[in-house]
């Protein structure tokens, strides 16, 4: 395979939909395994750097032909999403669209937690290789601890199963928990298996239409202290620029019951829906997104006890940024994301107070989206962690095909 | 053999408590609670804090020395005999409890606390730390997070990698790894994770940071009695498919019932039985009637003839005390137990439990099954006498078959006591060459010099050449089929 046969796959990239820009990184997206190794070899032999992706709906935020020569999608690899509801795992090929995973798990009362308002938009294998978690985390775990097992391919083209297809599984080291979070560093996920929840029998999504960031943080205070078992607060500007906060609630009937008292007893809700609350609560986050289609994301860990001190931090800082922004809390496993229409190239001093903002309330923050921005705002790794993650990408990727390259 | 050189700087760091060189004093670290294979290690080193690990490691480094690292030695897979040679370094003296922090819900431990003292600990907070082997009465946490260890209640709460929030760990350098500042999400490649299950092959690991859950409103206990075994497997598939969750399903069968009642343990269950399930429900108030309701509903269904439940915290323990006690009351058959602990896809649970049992019949073997049933994790238990070599042989044997039966049918070698050295070679029925080269590059990357316990769960020749040998255990004996 030459060049020119791979660029002329941007055209395919077209038909998928995903967004291709003149200046756009040439796609391969081979249609089978044999495919895509010779498509690493000729990769290998021109000293390429790859970015194995999936439907591209992050693209937007990466600044690709700086950083790659070459995209190569899994989105053309056959194969059959296979769903046991009597065993609740899911095998599917990673170019699998999620919205079709969806319809497949939902349409046999499963629940492909906790990923709920992800964007139609992306692939399983994307999913996977970013490594996020949605609200309802607090219930059923993070996504890395849902990812049961992964066929993988590496840059010499060499095929492998890591993990396996059980709910409980210690058998050798657990590499799909590497790989889960890895964004295309290690290799090319070729397949996946997750573990399903089951659809909850309730859900219920409670508004409060006007309410501030500080009186929003001691919200989830409480109910952190409290014990109120919520799937996640949200905290939103709208469009008119109020901010308004959502609570979301899933589990039995009995659970809902106890729950939604407990919950009525924090806030007086102006708006409570039963039926459509997953529909609305997919709405809240698309509103969320509304904002800032094109944006990044940081995503803040803290402890609940920081929450106050955190919240101060993002209405300050944020203001002073000027820009429109939406946060969203689960008070039932200590996260906040927040979300804003910017890209910035630099630290700027804004940007500086905000992060001794973040150091000052001991919060943990990485930016989703742009590559430009890892490694220049962020905490520090802890000491000896870089040294190991480097040598386990040194080992899966010894010539650094996967790595972006660096700045000039 | 170190030098004596070397003997002194460990004197010197450790002191006489934490040096053991004498044999008698050896002896009691040749293995775990494996049995089969013994190794004494050259010295036994019981550093008390991270920092005294790390200087150990490091004075190790210096002449290539051989570590295994080692908790309380409950392990039933051999993982802490030190079977290439090389030094056991040990955690039992580091058992300090560093902090709790009930506002945030973490605990900061040193890695040989063991497991129920933090159960403890927590409860004064009205907190519980959910990962409970059936042996957290000596197990260390240390050791759970290297085995990634589960326990009946796993069902609904996960393995120990679901609540670990950080790790100091110390590598075969001697640098330490600080990863304990409790992040919720890793930044960039979750090392972390990659270590929980790591066996001891990847450092030693000092503290551990944990997640700790608040006490549940409301806990109520159920027994389901029945008349067939294959009928209360049936029902755990069907109550899994129905999307019900109590936080614990635990099944014994006969021969494991006539054990426990004919010993200390007796919690009451009717010797008439062929199976009990033991089921623990906890939520709100109304989400335990609900879910007791429906679970009722689905037992009777399935011919469950009695079903006793408890909420009283004394009725509870008992009902329990006889799973808790099961593998003591085991000692009654015979002087030794072989504990397998294969994963069955949870649709063939009834399937392969028979599987099981018909293997051990065949070679005239009993065959005791008390097992994680929601997990589909089960623990065909043979009784034998390692002095008769025949025995041996043969429970060797139903080993290989029953974890040779499961993967066949979609299952895999263990769910939570980890590879070792029991089933090193049995990787080849789950993996291929490939897979296994996967595998190696995580130890090249983290211990290039090989010396983290080594001849552990990897296996040390290809596949291709082991599938042509005879089932045996590394470190004896080569056994014929
Ligand atoms: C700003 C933003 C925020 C989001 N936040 C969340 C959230 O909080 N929770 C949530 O669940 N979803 C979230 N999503 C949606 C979703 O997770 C991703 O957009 C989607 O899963 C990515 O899939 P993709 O196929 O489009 O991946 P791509 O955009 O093609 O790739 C995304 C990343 O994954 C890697 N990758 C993709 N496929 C593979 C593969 N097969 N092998 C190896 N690496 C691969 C790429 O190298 C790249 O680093 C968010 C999306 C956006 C745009
Ligand atoms: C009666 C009985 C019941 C059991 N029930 C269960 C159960 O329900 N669930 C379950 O999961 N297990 C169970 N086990 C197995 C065992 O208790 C667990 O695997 C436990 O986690 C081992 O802990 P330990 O401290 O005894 O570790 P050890 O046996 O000392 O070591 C086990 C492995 O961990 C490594 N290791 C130990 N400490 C460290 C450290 N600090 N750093 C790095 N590596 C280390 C060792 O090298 C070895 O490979 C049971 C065992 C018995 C005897």
């Amino acid at each position: 395979m030459s060049r020119s046969t791979i660029q002329s796959v941007e055209q395919g990239l077209a038909q998928l939909g995903a967004p291709v820009q003149t200046d756009a990184l040439p796609i391969a997206q081979p249609r089978n395994e044999s495919e895509l190794q010779a498509i690493l070899a000729l990769a290998a032999e021109s000293e390429w750097r790859v970015l194995p992706c999936g439907l591209g709906s992050t693209w937007p935020l990466v600044h690709l032909p700086e950083f790659w020569d070459l995209g190569i999608s899994t989105c053309g690899l056959e194969g059959d999403i296979q769903f046991d509801p009597g065993e609740g795992v899911l095998t599917a090929p990673a170019g699998t669209p999620w919205s079709q995973i969806q319809d497949v798990v939902e349409a046999q009362s499963g629940r492909i937690a906790p990923y709920q308002g992800l964007q139609p938009k992306g692939s399983l294998g994307g999913l996977v290789a970013l490594g996020l978690s949605g609200p309802e985390r607090s219930f059923v775990g993070a996504l890395r601890h849902r990812v049961l097992g992964l066929r993988v391919m590496l840059a010499d083209g060499s095929v492998a199963r890591i993990g396996g297809k059980l709910v409980k599984n210690v058998t050798g080291f657990d590499l799909p928990r590497l790989w889960t979070g890895s964004r295309g560093s290690l290799g090319v996920i070729l397949e996946a298996s997750l573990r399903v929840a089951h659809a909850p029998a309730e859900q219920h999504l409670l508004r409060l239409r006007a309410c501030d960031l500080t009186q929003a943080a001691h919200l989830c205070e409480r109910f952190h202290a409290e014990r109120i078992p919520c799937a996640s607060l949200q905290w939103n500007e709208t469009e008119e620029g109020a901010v308004q906060l959502e609570v979301w609630c899933i589990g039995s009937a009995g659970a809902m019951q106890d729950t939604l008292r407990l919950v009525r007893r924090c806030l007086d809700v102006d708006e409570h829906w039963t039926e459509e609350a997953a529909q609305q609560a997919r709405a809240a986050w698309a509103g969320a997104w509304r904002l800032a289609p094109d944006a990044d994301q940081l995503v803040i860990g803290c402890q609940p006890s920081e929450w106050p001190a955190l919240a101060v931090a993002l209405a300050n800082d944020l203001d002073l940024l000027g820009i429109p922004y939406a946060v969203r809390a689960l008070p039932g496993c200590a996260e906040a994301r927040v979300r804003w229409p910017h890209l910035p190239d630099a630290v700027t001093p804004a940007l500086q107070a905000l992060q001794d903002g973040l150091e000052a309330c001991h919060a943990s923050w990485q930016w989703f989206g742009t590559h430009a921005m890892a490694g220049t705002f962020g905490p520090a790794p802890a000491p000896g962690l870089a040294w190991a993650q480097e040598s386990l990408r040194r080992q899966f990727d010894p010539q650094g095909r996967f790595q972006p390259r660096p700045r000039a | 053999m170190p030098s004596p050189a070397l003997a002194q700087d460990l004197r010197a760091l450790l002191g006489p408590q934490g040096f053991l060189e004498a044999h008698p004093q050896r002896l009691s670290y040749e293995s775990d609670a494996l049995g089969l294979v013994a190794q004494v290690p050259e010295w036994v080193l019981l550093p008390s804090d991270t920092q005294q690990a790390a200087e150990c490691m490091r004075l190790l480094a210096r002449e290539g020395v051989c570590v295994v690292p080692r908790g309380a030695g409950t392990g039933l897979s051999g993982g802490a005999t030190p079977v290439a040679g090389g030094v056991s370094v040990v955690t039992t003296r580091m058992r300090k409890i560093l902090d709790i922090d009930p506002v945030n819900r973490l605990a900061r431990v040193q890695a040989g606390v063991v497991n129920v003292e933090l159960s403890r600990a927590a409860a004064r907070h009205g907190l519980f730390y959910a990962p409970d082997p059936s042996s957290q009465m000596a197990c260390t946490l240390g050791g759970n997070v290297a085995e990634n260890s589960g326990g009946p209640h796993g069902f609904k709460y996960g393995q120990t990698s679901r609540h670990v929030r950080g790790l100091v760990w110390v590598d075969a350098r001697g640098e330490i790894i600080d990863q304990s500042d409790a992040r919720l999400d890793p930044v960039g490649l979750d090392v972390l994770g990659l270590w929980i299950g790591s066996e001891g092959m990847l450092g030693l690991v000092t503290e551990v940071v944990l997640d700790l859950l608040p006490s549940p409103e409301v806990s109520e206990s159920m027994l389901a009695i029945f008349g067939s075994l294959q009928a209360a497997c049936e029902a755990v598939t069907e109550l899994i498919a129905s999307g019900l969750q109590p936080s614990a399903i635990e099944i014994l069968d006969k021969l494991t019932i006539d054990a426990v009642e004919a010993s200390v343990f007796a919690a009451g269950y009717p010797k008439d039985a062929e199976a009990v399930m033991l089921m623990d429900l906890d939520g709100s108030p109304a989400e335990v009637r609900e879910l007791g309701e429906q679970l009722e509903t689905i037992l009777k269904a399935h011919g469950s003839r009695e079903l006793r439940r408890a909420t009283d915290p004394e009725q509870r323990r008992r009902l329990w005390a006889g799973r808790k006690g099961a593998y003591g009351a085991m000692g009654r058959l015979a002087p030794d137990l072989y504990v397998a602990d294969v994963v069955a896809p949870r649709t063939r649970l009834a399937e392969i439990v028979a599987l099981s049992t018909a293997i051990c019949a065949e070679l005239g073997l009993p065959c005791a099954n008390v097992f994680h049933a929601g997990d589909g994790n089960l623990h065909p238990n043979i009784s034998y006498d390692r002095r008769d070599a025949d025995q041996v042989r043969r429970v060797l044997l139903a080993g290989q078959r029953i974890m040779a039966a499961c993967v066949e049918r979609g299952g895999t070698l263990t769910g939570e006591h980890g590879v070792g050295l029991e089933k090193r070679d049995a990787m080849c029925m789950v993996f291929r060459d490939e897979d296994l080269a996967v595998q190696e590059r995580v130890r090249q990357a983290l211990d290039p010099g090989r010396r983290m316990n080594p001849g552990k769960m990897l296996p040390v020749r290809g596949c291709r050449e082991m599938r042509t040998r005879s089932p045996y255990l590394p470190g004896m004996k080569e056994y014929d089929a």
